[in-house]
């Protein structure tokens, strides 16, 4: 009955403007006589959703930018204080100072990942510092552990070679001051060698690249020197870095397994029983081929453990696209005690190797701890790490100046719990799988006195950097 | 690369020993050049503060060489590869 004449009214004034809701009102926006005699207008802001729109893009990006920016001045500051070391003059013929540096994909994730921290965080500050690195990189567990263990066996044997070369040299020495030699050289009836003029000769042994550059036409060549050799510290030589815990753990195992293990892989207890089957199947047929020896589908004791002890050419049906399995370790950490230690080196002074450089294992550890976390329920930690890299940066370029400066001391005790922190990262159900199929990375880490007792290990807290440097 | 060893056949004239020499000669002197121009390009600092080589340079210098050098041979082998399937065609 009320709406009746409101209708009438509003239908007999058709020329009225329709009314404008309240909030569609624009706000005056704030000004000042100071702002108003240098010319700017009403400041206002925009609407509420722009406003929430902005600043939720503000927040995220200016978080980025800003972390990007202290992370490039971190970057530089400790750049700087390595510079002066890599204007140094060398000569033609040194090779620089050469790191080693293993590298290994962090828990249920990839290669790259590791490799990013290190390419960002280390690699500026070894370049600035004029040092030589050597990248071994692995894809899973225990190929670090195996490179390491071998590369320690192929110089034991080479010493052992070493020292009879040695003998052999000091024979011929001793012969060559003996009447027999004097003799046989200045016989006059010893037939001249007789040389074809037109034989043809492969190119390498007319001449060498060298030659046609022309390279050593004037100036003699010089023989390469290592700078590594030259340091009256030898433990200012070189160094590791290991990029991860995991890596860590895998680095120590085979240094501990190539220094206090055999030389040669020890038989596995199945492999024996296998042989005694294949003895017994000679006896009655045939004799068995290689594919029967490895097959495990005829013999019930190589179905239940297959180790692998031999090379990739043993493998009857090599997958050249699949690497083969780990080698199993030489010795196991319950060993170690009754060991004996490498007898073929000389451990009262630092070993070196053909070239007079400290060999790998003698030198200066640095551990790096990778903080990858993954999982949806990590997902504000994980932002929260997104946004304070530069915290990360700091740490990874001061550990990488430590190296760079050798700063370092003795290993101790409590360095085998080096970088631990990492491992509160793990996938809980990750480490839960490993330690049941007791995986490299989870079991329990034993250290040997008689192996750490010679190692040192580089630490960012002794260094002595003095004023900070100009950032220009 | 042919350093790698052009096995001796005798069935090769000398003629075309030479020839095969000064063609080598003119590919590695090519390759050289074009080394030391990309490499002074990337590795040496424009200011020349001081006469003699750095070490930041020096470490520079050897890595673009290798790099040069194996991207060279790679690349050789590969055209070499591709000359023979289309010499191979009809």
């Amino acid at each position: 009955m009320s709406t009746i004449p409101e209708k009438a009214a509003e239908t007999v004034t058709p020329a009225r403007k329709p009314a404008v809701p309240a909030e569609k009102v624009k706000p005056k926006g704030y000004s000042n006589p100071a702002l108003q005699a240098m010319g700017i207008p009403r400041l206002r802001l925009p609407s509420r959703n722009w406003s929430i729109f902005w600043a939720v893009l503000g927040l995220t990006t200016g978080g980025i930018v800003y972390d990007k920016y202290e992370q490039k001045q971190l970057r530089k500051r400790w750049m700087s204080y390595v510079q002066p070391q890599s204007e140094a003059e060398v000569a033609p013929n040194v090779k620089p100072r050469r790191l080693t540096i293993f590298i290994a994909p962090p828990p249920n994730d990839f290669l790259t990942e590791s490799l990013r921290y290190f390419k960002r965080y280390v690699k500026p500050v070894l370049n600035a510092g004029g040092l030589d690195f050597e990248i071994f990189t692995s894809e899973r567990q225990g190929d670090i552990r195996v490179h390491v263990a071998d590369q320690i066996r192929d110089l034991r044997r080479n010493a052992t070679a070493f020292k009879q070369v040695e003998l052999v040299k000091q024979k011929n020495e001793a012969y060559k001051r003996s009447w027999g030699y004097w003799f046989s050289k200045f016989n006059v009836f010893k037939k001249k060698e007789v040389v074809d003029p037109n034989a043809t000769k492969s190119v390498k042994q007319c001449y060498t690249p060298a030659d046609v550059f022309g390279i050593n036409y004037k100036t003699k060549p010089m023989a390469v020197e290592y700078e590594d050799a030259q340091f009256e510290n030898p433990h200012d030589a070189g160094g590791i870095i290991c990029v991860g815990r995991g890596v860590y753990k895998e680095y120590m195992r085979g240094v501990h397994e190539g220094l206090l293990g055999p030389l040669e892989q020890p038989k596995v207890e199945i492999v024996e029983a296998v042989e005694q089957v294949v003895v017994e199947a000679e006896t009655s047929a045939a004799i068995p081929t290689l594919d029967t020896t490895l097959a495990p589908a005829t013999d019930e004791a190589s179905k239940s453990d297959f180790r692998y002890n031999g090379d990739v050419d043993d493998l009857p049906n090599a997958n050249l696209k699949s690497k083969p399995p780990v080698k199993a370790p030489y010795i196991s950490a319950e060993d170690y005690a009754t060991a004996t230690l490498a007898p073929e080196f000389n451990f009262s002074t630092t070993i070196r190797d053909h070239n007079n450089v400290p060999v790998f294992f003698e030198l200066p550890i640095f551990v790096l701890r990778i903080p990858n976390i993954l999982g949806f329920l990590n997902s504000p930690q994980r932002i929260y790490r997104f946004y304070t890299k530069r915290w990360i940066a700091d740490e990874f370029n001061k550990g990488a100046v430590a190296v760079a400066l050798n700063a370092k001391r003795p290993f101790t005790p409590a360095d085998a719990d080096l970088a631990l922190v990492e491992e509160t990262d793990w996938p809980k159900k990750w480490v839960a799988s490993g330690k049941e199929k007791a995986s490299e990375w989870t079991r329990d880490f034993k250290v040997d006195h008689r192996v750490t007792s010679r190692m040192f290990v580089y630490d960012a807290t002794l260094l002595e950097l003095g004023e900070k440097k100009d950032q220009t | 690369m042919s350093f790698l060893g052009l096995g001796g056949s005798p069935s090769i004239s000398s003629q075309a020993k030479i020839q095969a020499a000064e063609a080598e000669l003119d590919m590695v002197t090519d390759m050289f050049n074009r080394l030391v121009e990309q490499c002074h390009k990337k590795c040496i600092d424009l200011s020349y503060k001081e006469s003699a080589v750095s070490k930041a340079e020096s470490n520079c210098i050897d890595r673009c060489v290798a790099k040069y050098f194996e991207t060279n041979v790679k690349v050789g082998e590969h055209m070499q590869q591709i000359g023979q399937t289309f010499a191979g065609r009809p």
